[in-house]
């Protein structure tokens, strides 16, 4: 393997990269839509790929992967189907009603519930669904929303990393690395087990006297009919059959997005009162178009070999010690996402990891904590994922509508409560790391 | 035809230190919903009424999430028995100002706004729709439902 010489390709990729992404991660101080940096970025990557010859428009439309992106797309239109139906709410309140007025045994169904959604569903879709009918649920049983939010933030993101399909960062490292839903499962269902086990735990004694509180007496309706029951009952049939597909989509030679892309036009042929339009509108643009952004951009600094270079550094310390390389992996990725978007330095990542690939080193740990890490990171500050935010913005908004300051998460409410589960999720993941070492590095692919 | 010609002048007010019990025997003296608040020199501060208070009876949960991609469309059928916790609720609004829970964000029409647009934002607003004076921002009127429909039943020669 020869040498990589440092270049004036490599220069300017780098700088366009870097440039990019400090508008994206400062966008609370300028205020610029991150997509809207994402796509100066990318313009600017492909027209100075163009300049200085290592890059073009042409290899920019190779470069976004459009298994990431009709995925996430057809999971939303998905989504937008079964909201309106009663569905989630229904679920919901039969967890309150059968938690008896007791909280701990709330939270933990609510929890898992969170969890076992954002196994499939994207992590914000999930507390969007479950943030507004938490607050809800807890205002009529007169006890603080708070651990209950802060719960659905934290397990949505940690329930993400167990599939392919859980979070955008999974899809993407899945989608880069070739790791089918079965092996994606099957390495990070048991860590992600232990995660939702250590996030349970922590809560019940960071929240220990708040949840001692007795709820208030209320009497929950025990059969109540769907607004729309019809299209419920279709859409959970087209989920479990997407879950049969996902197991064997390798064996069908059908990507992620076909499976998602064969539940969606399922769900309109088979549902034919429901129009296109009204569901279509909620697909959320602005999102999609920043992926695309990004493909593209990162794309200009894999064609630059800027990031190749930057893996020949890395490469001596992976060589040396996989271990400790993974367990380096594991938190410094957690930390930086914690701090920042973990999108755009999941697609930065993927790169290098790919190249030292190529190199014939073994990667396998690697993918799997770059996963954990940027999965599970985000919990330690209050903006560490868009989860995080939504469910910060709305206590927010709840506090300020209630006059009462104490019903909101603070960022200093989030160090003491949101960061000491996500400090206990990553101990979780690096004791089972160093345990089960081999079983993290066995080969993805069996030739 | 502008909405000066379908005004009514003769407007019941309250002012923004009012209490709510003090504006809602106003409303259900008068026979009316809605009221706009006017500060001591006439300026129109805002607007009470009836359905903007029971919308605060409401479960802030309804009303605090605006993420447009997400309606969750949230019924309260499946809890029993709450309506008594609603009326405490409401017993504890009775005291509190109407600065504090009036509609701040009226919309407005001025004397010699058309009165198809009137009749317009009347449909998309509801009514009754405040006339004010397009310089001071003095309350001159108040532009209603029945105010429109009477006027235009004039018009046609069918007046009451």
């Amino acid at each position: 393997m020869e040498t990589l010489v440092w270049n004036t390709p490599m220069l300017v990729s780098a700088l366009v990269l870097a440039a990019t992404f400090a508008g994206i991660f400062t966008e609370g101080v300028h205020h610029m839509h991150r997509t809207k940096v994402a796509m100066l970025g990318a313009a600017a990557m492909v027209f100075s790929g163009q300049i200085f010859g290592f890059y073009g428009p042409d290899e920019a439309l190779h470069a976004i992967d459009w298994n990431v992106i009709f995925l996430l797309g057809s999971m939303m239109v998905i989504i937008a189907i079964m909201i309106p139906t009663g569905g989630f709410q229904a679920m919901a309140f039969w967890i309150a009603r059968i938690s008896g007025g007791r909280q701990f045994p709330l939270l933990v169904m609510l929890g898992t519930a969170v969890t076992l959604l954002s196994l499939l569903l994207d992590n914000v879709t999930t507390v969007v669904i479950f943030g507004p009918l938490i607050v809800l649920i807890c205002q009529v049983l007169k006890v603080s929303p708070i651990p209950y939010l802060l719960a659905a933030a934290l397990l949505s993101d940690t329930g993400g990393v167990a599939t392919l399909v859980g979070d955008p960062p999974n899809l993407m490292i899945g989608s880069a690395a070739n790791i089918d839903f079965n092996t994606f499962f099957l390495r990070m269902g048991g860590v992600v087990f232990g995660a939702w086990l250590a996030t349970i735990l922590a809560l019940r004694v960071l929240f220990w006297k708040e949840l001692a509180i007795k709820t208030a007496d209320v009497k929950f309706a025990e059969d109540i009919k769907l607004d729309d029951p019809k299209t419920w009952r279709l859409s959970l049939i087209v989920l479990g059959l997407m879950v049969v597909l996902f197991i064997f989509h390798r064996h069908l030679h059908w990507e992620a997005w076909v499976v998602a892309t064969v539940g969606m036009v399922t769900m309109f042929l088979v549902g034919r009162h429901l129009e296109l339009d009204p569901y279509l509108e909620k697909v959320e643009y602005a999102l999609l178009l920043f992926f695309i952004s990004l493909f593209v951009m990162v794309g200009g600094v894999e064609h630059s070999h800027f990031l190749e270079y930057i893996g020949q550094y890395i490469k001596p310390f992976v060589e040396d010690d996989l271990l400790v390389a993974s367990i380096a992996l594991l938190w410094g990725s957690a930390v930086l996402s914690a701090a920042i978007d973990n999108i755009p330095f999941t697609a930065a990542m993927i790169p290098i990891l790919l190249s030292m690939e190529t190199q014939g080193l073994n990667v396998t740990p690697l993918w799997w904590c770059l996963a954990m890490g940027v999965g599970m990171g985000g919990n330690g500050t209050h903006i560490g994922s868009t989860a995080n935010v939504f469910i910060v913005t709305l206590s927010e908004r709840l506090a300020q509508k209630e006059r009462d300051p104490t019903l909101a998460i603070t960022p200093g409410l989030w160090f003491r409560k949101g960061t000491p589960a996500m400090l206990a999720t990553l101990l979780v993941c690096t004791v089972l790391l160093v345990v089960f070492f081999d079983f993290f590095s066995a080969p993805i692919h069996i030739k | 035809m502008f909405c000066r010609h379908a005004m009514s002048t003769d407007v019941i007010t309250a002012g923004p230190d009012q209490t709510i019990r003090d504006a809602l025997a106003l409303l259900a003296r008068h026979r009316i919903r809605a009221v706009p608040v006017v500060d001591a020199e006439g300026h129109l501060v805002g607007q009470f009424g009836l359905d903007a208070m029971l919308a605060s009876l409401l479960p802030t949960a309804l009303t605090v999430d605006h993420h447009d991609m997400m309606n969750v469309n949230m019924r309260l059928d499946y809890l029993l028995d709450a309506t008594p916790n609603v009326a405490k609720h409401l017993h504890d609004l009775l005291p509190m100002a109407l600065s504090s829970v009036m509609n701040t964000k009226v919309q407005v029409v001025h004397r010699d706004t058309p009165l198809w647009e009137g009749i317009r934002l009347l449909v998309q607003q509801g009514s009754p729709i405040p006339v004010v004076d397009e310089t001071s921002h003095a309350l001159v009127g108040l532009l209603s439902s029945q105010g429109a429909t009477g006027r235009l039943m004039e018009l046609i020669g069918e007046s009451r």
